[in-house]
């Protein structure tokens, strides 16, 4: 599969978009995430994380099951049943045990918070294969 | 749910396993109650290259402090101090502009990604706030972050049981450990109290602990069984070892029971406790003395004064002997050390030399009956007979209730009065004044200590 990297920044990083209304959570996602060579963009509730998933397409998305409005898990839906999102690897990565309704809902991942940086990282380097390459 | 241990299984059980993972937990107590020691130990126990542990000082002094006295302690491991146990300091700038604090947090939890991380002390960082708003802020940003991260936090703090209403921190903390020391006289003890845990099934109440070279040794506080005796009959007569006393009572000694024998200084009761385990020996029952006023050698003398070969007979698997000073009597403490002999050795009867002596050791009145209670179902539940000596409360005993002054006589199946004349001669006397269920021969008798050993009658 081609490598393919964000070039609307020039940067030729990775880019992940992370929805996820918790400031605390948001703040060390952004520095692992980019401390591991990823582009982080963020939305703070459902409907925004899928109109910035449409408009970005980025390489992978983080979503939380419970988030303002739309919920994680329907977020999660819409993507995959829309053509234009369908192949953005979803990683849920939720405070609820619910890996089953993940799976169901049609995300690649879960993860269970709180928030671990090496289990965090490792996921996104699995779901992303030959595509992290490009920005280390 | 994953617990952490403590670096003490008897603080494991009382917490009802451990510390819950990922929690935000509060050590708090006076200055010197052994907050830090606790911290530090449960830190050593838990350290491994999979879970490192920041500690984090947040006043620079104390930094070297922690460090140099932690190597006292035989749970210290110095070779994992700096890789698996990293202490820091919380920083200047943070006392220049406190309102950085959150994000010093961040820096420190990015740097060292801990698995547990303790902050001694945390009430310090709220004394470097301008007020009470500015602290909740800062408050809610460090247990945001901390709730975030796949971390475990312990706020060590001098914290007072007053301020637990009050003060935002317990309002957002997952667990709550008070450490107490109380005065009692000339010296200290020390208690730990679960005060709150989010998740785990922890014993309530005060619960003893002592500081020691190996950290904090707590023992939980002694209750009865949760299973009490069952109501099957036992009726397996026991021999006293007494000449002339089971013939007093129509059923016997049944095993199991508790037998409570009051009386002065002098009149025998030692004498009578001595014989009674001799005589379960004699019947292959191993046996314990629990001593707070007899030392080994004072035991030693007596029983040659019996015309006993000590050696033969004291040790465990035969007589044992636990002598606890009474000046350093912590109660449940004593509870811990019997059970455990009694568990351990097979031990079927056991004499407590004296109940009051643990009376004196008891925090209260109401502590001391819970104590005897518990301590005498617990005997029963094993099937073991004990007999419980006392001292006599005042002069004349018309009746036996409240023989003992603390209303320890009702807990007993048995209850025999020993008594001095004091004319020309001393006389000592024995009366059976209850016996539970069975007819008894209540006369006062004449009890005569001979190099023979005792009888009655």
């Amino acid at each position: 599969m081609p490598v393919e990297t964000d070039e609307q920044d020039g940067s030729g990083k990775v880019l992940i978009l992370v929805v996820e209304r918790d400031p605390h959570i948001k703040k060390l996602e952004r520095f692992f995430l980019e401390q591991a060579g990823f582009r982080v963009e963020f939305a703070d509730d459902g409907v925004h994380g899928l109109e910035r998933a449409r408009l970005l397409i980025p390489h992978l998305l983080i979503t939380e099951i419970l988030l303002p409005g739309i919920d994680g898990l329907s977020v999660c839906r819409s993507l995959k049943s829309d053509p234009s999102t369908k192949d953005i690897p979803v990683l849920i990565f939720s405070i609820l045990s619910a890996e089953a309704r993940a799976r169901e809902a049609g995300a690649d991942a879960f993860l269970l918070k709180p928030l671990d940086d090496a289990r965090l990282i490792d996921a996104v380097v699995k779901m992303l294969g030959d595509r992290t390459e490009v920005s280390e | 749910m994953i617990h952490l241990k403590s670096g003490n299984e008897e603080i494991d059980a009382i917490l009802g396993g451990g510390f819950p993972e990922n929690g935000l937990h509060i050590i708090m107590g006076a200055p010197g109650t052994g907050k830090t020691i606790l911290a530090e130990q449960l830190c050593f126990a838990n350290a491994s290259p999979q879970r490192p542990i920041l500690y984090l000082a947040t006043f620079p002094e104390p930094l070297q402090k922690l460090v140099g006295y932690l190597q006292g302690f035989s749970f210290a491991a110095p070779e994992k101090i700096g890789t698996e146990v990293v202490y820091d300091y919380i920083g200047e700038e943070v006392l220049v502009d406190p309102e950085r604090i959150p994000a010093r947090m961040q820096e420190l939890l990015t740097l060292h990604r801990p698995k547990i991380i303790v902050i001694d002390s945390f009430k310090a960082l709220a004394d470097l706030l301008p007020d009470r708003s500015a602290w909740r802020r800062t408050l809610d940003a460090i247990a945001g972050m901390l709730a975030a991260y796949d971390t475990t936090a312990f706020l060590v703090g001098e914290y007072a049981s007053s301020m637990i209403n009050d003060l935002p921190e317990f309002a957002v903390a997952d667990g709550i450990l008070d450490l107490t020391r109380v005065e009692r006289g000339s010296r200290d003890e020390r208690f730990l109290r679960v005060l709150k845990l989010r998740g785990s099934p922890f014993i309530a109440g005060q619960h003893a602990f002592q500081l020691t070279s190996n950290g904090i040794q707590a023992f939980r506080r002694f209750v009865a069984p949760a299973v009490p005796p069952d109501y099957s009959f036992v009726l397996e007569r026991l021999t006293s070892g007494i000449s002339g006393l089971d013939d007093m009572i129509a059923t016997g000694w049944l095993r199991g029971t508790a037998t409570l024998v009051v009386g002065p200084s002098g009149s025998g009761k030692t004498s009578l406790g001595v014989h009674f385990l001799r005589g379960g020996l004699d019947e292959g029952e191993p046996g314990l003395l629990v001593s707070f006023q007899e030392s080994p050698t004072q035991l030693f003398r007596m029983l040659t004064n019996f015309g006993w070969e000590p050696k033969q007979i004291l040790g465990p698997g035969k007589i044992d002997h636990l002598y606890i000073t009474p000046v350093e009597l912590q109660i449940d403490l004593v509870a811990s050390e019997i059970l455990r002999r009694v568990e351990e050795e097979g031990i079927r009867r056991v004499v407590i030399d004296s109940v009051s002596d643990l009376q004196k050791g008891a925090t209260d009145s109401q502590r001391y009956r819970e104590f005897i209670y518990s301590l005498t179902q617990t005997f029963a539940a094993r099937n073991v007979t004990s007999m419980l000596l006392a001292e006599a409360v005042g002069s004349g005993h018309s009746s036996s209730h409240g023989i003992t002054g603390h209303e320890v006589s009702y807990m007993s199946d048995n209850i025999i009065l020993l008594e001095m004349l004091l004319d020309d001669d001393l006389t000592r006397t024995l009366r059976v004044i209850k016996s539970r269920g069975s007819e008894h021969d209540g006369r006062r008798l004449p009890l005569h200590i001979t190099s023979l050993g005792i009888t009655v009658g």
